[in-house]
């Protein structure tokens, strides 16, 4: 596909005398079992591809995207977006160096896509242990389970050769009574038992009630509270990488300064794209500069900007490979600006097990999202939104689930890693992040 | 010439499946756009993205199997047709087997909303240059007006203007078409003082028309028209307000009477805290709030004094609906179903879900035009525009201030930045807030969240001002599918007080 398309665009280039062009071009299968209470329904997808693409000439930049790759399609985008170039600080697209392919495919995840079958027949055991051994523990049952191969291509038009990766992803989630989820992923097979008892490690602790803030005298005070990594990720990638991006470091919005301690000493993170079991590591950015390992805090300290080739230009320092199409939205991935993106987050982890930390706790909660955490400020990194599928944790012990829609949680992302005082031994996989149990204080609303 | 190309592949492609399936339909979209974006000091113009796709679904035997594929060709729409047979096998018959209910008005073909000013005859050049040259005038201006405050404004720009095309047909011989133009505009407005304090607004402008919607015509070509100016420059001077913004402690939100919400709060209220438990699709998998997975509601889901309605929108008298506006508004679904007005609550009791096919055929209710698939996804439930309308004269007041007057300690609620639903649960951020003491308003409050128990929440709506508002607009995300929704209510809609609902105020203690 990549070779067909390659030479098209060489034909299309030399006719519109472009002087380099960037593509970042993917295709993919999946198949997914969708799960409603013992209901197992499918669907698949079936060579589904997309193509980002960006051109230069004479030294001004422009914007194209498609789904469609006949000729004349790309001709008809190409020469749309050739009526529009844009001033730049880039000289040209970035010289991919040789050798950088990477097949991260699993081959027990390729025979699932091909084979359903088998993915039928092992989430079926999910769903049928979740009943069994979850028995009166809940009602309902919803859940999904889906499998994924495909390739992506990097490629610059002065490149002798595309960053290549082939790559599997495999994902499930079991959720009961709309109280409480867990989920699986990663880019190998789980072992079948992790798969097969997902549904009953959330049976097993769904306490029956729920509590509000008032019922234990939390309203309006500061609490202990628990950050599950999933909420971790979100706090993160909503609030704490606005300042780390030296997009906004130009535009004169980032609180940040490199060599400033603006976390706990406790704190070491890194942006770290080539990790080895994260769906998001890729030989390259969308930009086809090498992946590398940032440092962004060690030991609380601001290390680095996260730069793509345009923010580095402009700020003479150098890339960071951190280019990535990075949606403002809602638009799809290949439609989105190449701009600085945060890709695999990793958190060094500490040494207390999460169940010593909910020991060390008379009152609060472990917080495992936040509804519309979208919807924050990412200006000043101020939140309060409402505790989902959280515990409330009392004299050492998760007693009930928070109440919906009653736990608003009032912090400030900034001050929050300034103020975490414990971090978990265990971390928690989400395909792209490998995050730990932070602990806190929050305000409850 | 495209077309007979496509219905040539779509026939040959029923005529395979009919071999094996009992029924097969295929949705083919397609859109077109222009897009244009700021974000902090970059600019990012894409003049023209194309993007197709194709949605296939075979019953059989009560069992159901979903396929997307990236074009409507021949060989590729034969394929999906052999891959779908394996999945068949596959697939495990659902405890009620799936039917699809009829497609009401089978023979009508073309459905179309014509734009004013249409963007395939338009100079995209010209026309992103007049949203950012008239966004950035308008900042110029501000930061004139307070330059003794130091005030620096960066409005990050996000605009989209696009043609969309979609086919619906199905092997028993349903063929229905509609083209629709939509536009959108929102200016994220940020805000920094000389004293370094940062505050932010976001404003969203957008419609099913064509440029018409943001743009006028000039003799060189397009500039902002009149009401995108007024909607950007109200949200600009908002983030400046903030800049004296106050916090509010939960002891002093706890001695309110009142929450007083514009239409754009309110909106997302509705849409978080009710619409979204009313989609059929969530009422069947048993995670609505609303009702329980046979349908039978759990209670009372508003005041008496209120309904609740979702398509397009209404004369607030006539109730007669306009199929010419609302971002979220189609005049067919993804199924082919004609969009129907949906009165999902009359005087605060359930009264009908979101259908799709499905699950209209599960509940032995007709479709009503409620489904929607992103681009090549399975059509599931959703919401277009969704609303809150008066059902009883006495809780409408003559205007804001007469809505006010008799509030002791309240506080207004203006502007949102989206927000998020669980299956009782709902929270929604709110960009800016007034303070109302006695009657009157006295101080700009900081941002903050507003959230609540989905069943109770809107129980206690006892009095509204002014015209119905469904203009605040989104991307309503579900199932990982976004889709252009709408929502709103009156002007001015109010909320005594009570125990399901709890506002955060943003700063202080």
């Amino acid at each position: 596909m990549f070779s067909e398309i390659r030479k098209t665009l060489e034909k299309l280039s030399a006719k519109h005398k472009i002087d380099d062009f960037e593509i970042v071009l993917s295709r993919g299968d999946n198949t997914s079992f969708n799960i409603e209470q013992r209901d197992l329904t499918i669907s698949s997808e079936v060579g589904i591809a997309t193509m980002g693409l960006r051109l230069m000439k004479q030294g001004k930049l422009t914007y194209a995207s498609t789904t469609v790759f006949d000729e004349s399609s790309l001709e008809h985008v190409i020469s749309a977006a050739l009526a529009n170039l844009e001033p730049t600080a880039l000289k040209g697209f970035a010289l991919i160096p040789e050798g950088l392919s990477s097949d991260r495919a699993d081959a027990e995840i390729v025979n699932l896509v091909a084979r359903p079958k088998v993915l039928r027949d092992l989430l079926s055991s999910t769903v049928r242990n979740t009943w069994e051994k979850g028995k009166g523990c809940f009602e309902r049952l919803n859940g999904n389970g889906s499998v994924f191969h495909g390739e992506s291509w990097v490629y610059t038009a002065h490149s002798s050769q595309p960053a290549y990766q082939r790559l599997t992803a495999f994902s499930a989630y079991i959720d009961l009574d709309s109280r409480d989820f867990e989920f699986l992923v990663g880019r190998k097979l789980p072992r079948i038992q992790k798969i097969e008892n997902l549904g009953v490690e959330v049976a097993k602790r769904l306490p029956k009630k729920s509590l509000k803030p008032a019922d234990v005298g939390a309203k309006g005070g500061l609490i202990d509270v628990i950050i599950h990594p999933m909420c971790l990720q979100g706090i993160f990638n909503t609030l704490v990488a606005e300042q780390i991006y030296a997009s906004n470091k130009l535009a004169g919005l980032s609180r940040y300064k490199v060599g400033e301690k603006l976390a706990s000493t406790k704190v070491t993170i890194y942006d770290d794209a080539t990790h080895p079991d994260l769906l998001s590591s890729a030989p390259t950015d969308n930009e086809g500069v090498p992946s590398r390992r940032n440092v962004l805090f060690d030991k609380g300290v601001f290390k680095t900007f996260l730069y793509d080739a345009e923010t580095a230009a402009l700020d003479k320092k150098k890339s960071t490979g951190s280019g990535m199409r990075r949606p403002v939205l809602a638009e799809d991935t290949h439609e989105a600006p190449v701009r600085p993106a945060l890709r695999s987050l990793v958190m060094e982890p500490g040494k207390v097990k999460v169940k010593d930390m909910v020991k060390g706790i008379k009152k609060g909660l472990l917080l495992k999202y936040l509804l519309g955490l979208h919807t924050a400020d990412r200006v000043t990194g101020a939140f309060s939104n409402t505790a989902y599928v959280s515990y409330v944790i009392s004299n050492g012990k998760m007693v009930a689930t928070a109440e919906p829609g009653t736990w608003a949680m009032r912090g400030n992302a900034l001050e929050l890693l300034k103020n975490i005082t414990a971090i978990s031994a265990e971390r928690f996989n989400m395909g792209t992040a490998l995050l730990p149990w932070v602990k806190t204080r929050l305000a409850v609303g | 010439m495209k077309n007979q190309r496509f219905n040539k592949a779509i026939k040959k492609a029923f005529g395979c499946a009919k071999k094996f399936f009992d029924y097969a339909d295929i949705l083919y979209e397609r859109v077109e756009k222009t897009e244009a974006k700021t974000i902090g000091s970059q600019t990012f113009i894409t003049p023209l993205s194309v993007k197709a796709r194709v949605q296939m679904r075979f019953l059989r035997d009560g069992k159901k199997v979903s396929l997307k594929i990236g074009d409507l060709d021949e060989k590729v729409l034969y394929q999906a047709v052999e891959r779908a047979k394996g999945l068949w096998r596959t697939a495990k018959k659902p405890k009620v087997g799936v039917k699809l209910a009829p497609i009401p008005n089978p023979k009508r073909k073309e459905y179309r909303i014509k734009p004013g000013y249409d963007l395939a005859k338009a100079d995209p050049k010209k026309v992103i240059n007049a949203v950012l040259k008239g966004v950035r005038q308008i900042a110029d201006a501000f930061e004139r007006k307070y330059a003794a405050r130091g005030v620096k404004i960066n409005p990050e720009v996000w605009f989209y203007a696009q043609n969309e095309e979609k086919i619906i047909a199905d092997s028993k011989g349903i063929y229905k078409r509609q083209t629709v133009p939509r536009s959108f505009l929102q200016v994220h407005t940020k805000i920094k003082d000389k004293k370094g304090k940062t505050t932010q607004t976001r404003v969203r402008i957008g419609d099913i028309k064509g440029l018409e919607a943001l743009l006028e015509p000039t003799k060189q070509g397009y500039r902002l028209n009149p009401y995108t100016k007024a909607q950007i420059k109200d949200w600009i001077e908002k983030a400046v307000d903030l800049l004296d913004g106050v916090s509010l402690s939960a002891e002093e939100i706890a001695r309110m009477d009142h929450f007083v919400l514009d239409f754009n709060t309110l909106g997302v209220f509705v849409h978080e805290a009710l619409g979204h438990n009313f989609e059929a699709d969530g009422v069947k998998s048993g995670s609505s709030g609303v009702a329980d997975a046979k349908g039978k509601p759990l209670g009372m889901v508003a005041a008496k004094a209120v309904d609740i309605l979702d398509g397009p929108p209404v004369d607030i008298k006539t109730r007669k609906p306009d199929y010419s506006t609302g971002f979220g508004t189609e005049l067919i679904d993804d199924e082919g179903v004609e969009v129907k007005v949906k009165v999902l609550a009359k005087n605060g009791k359930v009264k009908e879900f979101i259908y799709n096919r499905e699950t209209a055929a599960y509940f032995s209710k007709r479709p009503n035009g409620g489904a929607y698939s992103q681009l090549g996804d399975q059509q599931i439930c959703r919401m277009s525009n969704t609303y809150l309308v008066p059902a009883d004269p006495k809780i409408v007041r003559k205007d804001l201030k007469d809505l006010i007057r008799d509030i002791s300690y309240g506080v207004i609620l203006q502007g949102t930045l989206g927000g998020a639903v669980s299956k009782d649960g709902m929270s929604s951020s709110i960009q800016i807030g007034y303070l109302i003491q006695n009657g009157k308003v006295t101080k700009t409050v900081n941002p903050s969240n507003f959230s609540g128990k989905s069943m109770y929440a809107l129980r206690y709506v006892d009095g509204c001002a002014g015209e119905l508002r469904t203009d605040d607009i989104g991307f309503c995300g579900k199932d990982g599918q976004h889709r252009p929704v709408g929502d709103g209510g009156p002007r001015w809609t109010r909320i005594k007080t009570n125990p399901y609902v709890q506002l955060a105020v943003q700063g202080g203690s």
